[in-house]
């Protein structure tokens, strides 16, 4: 059982981490072809991944509405949403799911009143949650905090054009944080992201990371 | 019912007040583009006509937001400038939406006479990984996507007749709302030599300076300040250009709110060490 739970998937990383690296550097066709093939794979693997999170999903929603869990009326809508969309997928104005895609069906009606507002929605909701957190959290506690809160409120005014119409000074610093400091953290950041996610390739190639076999192994 | 000064139920009423009013009772604000969004503007006027432009559409319905106003106008300027404009999407839940947008603007009585297929094209989604398909765009548009998003061969599409493979293409915009523009910038425009643009939404733009500023990109147009700064430069002000006045109000709405806070906060602080003081 441990070979085939930890001694095959470790091989398997190791073979494939390996092999995924060192073709890169193989200038010639069958290189590009097995590039290419490995990407149908995992557009292959990508479906079946698909397939089990929609049973992952219909499993939960199941048990909880089995089980009268708390917020479980939420979980019918789950079932609705995708019975109706699938429904109305495959249906295809009439057409059916084999034949080219109706336009201005139920399924893209569904989709524009629904989807498309639904996320919209979610989304504007953002806008309350940042103005409600910038309140708590814009603090002058210490000197850093104070430069920050500094910056946060002339990138605020200098971004939106009453910024410009109170003194032109607003939009001015307000390009010169975001081209100049802004800049050097963000770089910062992304080579400390990049030289960690190297660190951790090479780790999960020689067995070292397992955290994604589960188990907390 | 004790309400602090940070408390969500007094803070966003006052937001949806400020945003209804904003909304309600429009007022146009004088608007000055950004020097990024004028280089894309700058970047396209100066296309030949008949050049060829991919517009990335990587977005989904959550920021539809602040990128169709984005899109709308790029769209509407490449049109305007007789160029050709091929759409696509690697973001399964945002394929209708580009159709939707790219067809609007094309069906505008301005562009009468632009025919799909001809001057501009959809091609929707296509699945796989993101670098084997910019890849296979690079070698041949039409293999790549032997069907547009109706479903329509690209073989018989006279766009295509010039517009071969994404070296063909003389300018790349990738609207997003997520690191896509990341790969666009490696396995398209920094391999294939061909100038691109990002459009994206205003919480990911910061992110953005750092190509810009490493001249990746020549040019950015981020949230619906962006949209805004080119619907002024284009010359026809449309939502973006509206939602400017409500978007000025909720940002000094959220700077008197941190002024007045840390106000609160410091008077407290200092009542606070007296009372201590006061007490030693």
């Amino acid at each position: 059982m441990r070979f085939i739970k930890l001694t095959i998937p470790l091989l398997l990383a190791f073979l494939f981490g390996l092999f995924g690296f060192g073709i890169q550097y193989v200038p010639a066709p069958w290189a590009s072809d097995t590039k290419e093939l490995i990407a149908h794979w995992s557009r292959i693997i990508g479906g079946v991944a698909a397939l089990l999170g929609t049973y992952s999903l219909v499993h939960l929603h199941r048990a909880r509405i089995r089980r009268r869990q708390e917020g479980w009326g939420y979980s019918i809508f789950f079932f609705v949403g995708l019975v109706l969309m699938l429904a109305a997928g495959a249906y295809n104005g009439g057409m059916w799911f084999l034949s080219r895609q109706v336009e201005q069906s139920v399924y893209d009606k569904l989709y524009d009143a629904l989807y498309v507002s639904a996320g919209a929605t979610m989304f504007s909701l953002l806008g309350f949650y940042i103005a409600s957190a910038a309140v708590r959290t814009f603090r002058a506690r210490s000197f850093e905090a104070t430069l920050l809160l500094v910056a946060a409120l002339i990138v605020m005014v200098g971004q939106v054009p009453v910024g410009n119409l109170i003194s032109g000074y607003f939009p001015a610093v307000s390009n010169w944080l975001m081209g100049v400091p802004n800049v050097a953290a963000k770089r910062a950041i992304m080579l400390g992201v990049s030289l960690g996610a190297l660190a951790t390739s090479v780790r999960i190639i020689f067995g070292l990371e397992r955290s994604y076999l589960g188990g907390g192994d | 019912m004790h309400v602090r000064w940070s408390d969500p139920r007094l803070i966003f009423p006052l937001v949806a007040a400020a945003l209804a009013f904003g909304l309600l009772k429009p007022q146009t604000l004088p608007i000055k583009p950004q020097k990024p969004v004028e280089a894309v503007y700058r970047f396209i006027e100066l296309l030949p006509q008949g050049s060829g432009v991919l517009l990335a559409l990587d977005f989904d319905p959550q920021s539809v937001a602040e990128l169709r106003p984005i899109t709308d106008a790029l769209m509407r300027h490449c049109l305007r400038r007789e160029l050709h404009v091929v759409g696509m999407t690697f973001n399964p839940y945002g394929a209708p939406l580009g159709q939707d947008i790219i067809q609007r603007v094309a069906r505008d009585p301005e562009f009468r006479g632009k025919q799909d297929g001809v001057d501009y094209v959809y091609l929707g989604y296509k699945p796989g990984d993101m670098v084997q398909v910019i890849t296979n765009m690079g070698e041949n548009m039409q293999a790549a996507f032997p069907q547009d998003y109706g479903n329509r061969p690209t073989a018989t599409m006279p766009i295509f007749r010039q517009l071969k493979s994404l070296k063909d293409f003389n300018y790349i915009v990738d609207l997003s709302a997520s690191s896509t523009p990341e790969t666009w910038i490696q396995f398209g425009s920094d391999k294939y030599h061909i100038p691109m643009a990002i459009g994206c939404t205003a919480i990911i733009g910061p992110d953005m300076y750092v190509r810009l500023n490493a001249g990746q990109i020549n040019g950015l147009v981020a949230g619906l300040r962006g949209a805004a700064d080119y619907e002024t430069l284009l010359g026809k002000p449309g939502q973006a250009v509206k939602r400017m006045f409500p978007q000025s109000l909720i940002h000094l709405l959220i700077v008197a709110f941190v002024i007045a806070g840390n106000v609160v906060f410091l008077w407290m602080g200092r009542r606070g060490k007296e009372q201590k003081q006061s007490r030693g």
